[in-house]
């Protein structure tokens, strides 16, 4: 059973907002996850990444496997 | 061209988020199968393999299939330029929406403005809801 963070993506037509949510690769698009970890707003400029830190590490020491676009946003937020 | 693909070939491939704007303005444009995989992979992040195990076809055929319709979107896109207008519009009303904002402070300076400061309130209304109807909500920062 492979645990994937990935984004979601909520808000209404040309205003993309994503949910940084933690999930079952298995589980169908309808929006079953696990836990929520943060947001990512695209429609803010600059855009507006909010995750947090802590519970995205211990996910992905307890082998969760973020998506490379979740990877690039977690490299984002170091900064 | 070819460099851009290299880019996407590096360390991190990020995904361009801005195909899922294009999806949402030329994604019926698509086939049905087309949209169903782009969706999946831009609006729900799911992997190349993961949709190729949902729809029982190869890695290699989602991929080609995202490639194919990413192709279409930007034909359509460079063709009809809904985005680019879209966005263009957008930015002229902000910086008159802004303009009208300065021009608001500068009235109530002086208190014999006053009526001119109502006209340039009702102007900033109807740039607001102009704004709204083009699905751009910006948030107001006054």
């Amino acid at each position: 059973m492979a645990v994937k963070i990935r984004l979601r993506r909520l808000g209404a037509k040309k205003k993309p907002f994503y949910r940084v949510v933690v999930a079952d690769s298995r589980y169908p698009r309808d929006g079953r996850f696990i836990e929520e970890i943060g947001y990512y707003d695209a429609t803010k400029e600059p855009s507006v990444i909010n995750i947090d830190q802590e519970k995205a590490k211990s996910w992905i020491a307890n082998g969760a496997q973020p998506t490379d676009t979740v990877k690039a946003l977690l490299k984002r937020i170091e900064k | 061209m070819a460099s851009e693909r290299l880019k996407k070939c590096g360390v991190i491939m990020a995904k361009n988020l801005q195909y899922g704007i294009m999806l949402d303005v030329y994604g019926s444009l698509l086939t049905q199968k087309q949209l169903e995989i782009m969706q999946l992979y831009y609006d729900d992040d799911l992997s190349l393999s993961e949709i190729g195990e949902q729809y029982g076809i190869s890695r290699q055929g989602v991929h080609d299939s995202i490639k194919h319709s990413e192709q279409a979107l930007d034909e359509f896109e460079h063709k009809l330029g809904i985005l680019a207008m879209h966005q263009q519009e957008t930015d002229a009303l902000l910086s008159i929406k802004r303009d009208a904002y300065e021009a608001l402070v500068q009235c109530r300076k002086v208190s014999f403005a006053k009526n001119i400061a109502d006209r340039i309130i009702k102007t900033l209304e109807n740039i607001d809801a102009r704004l709204a109807e083009l699905g751009e909500e910006q948030e107001d920062e006054n």
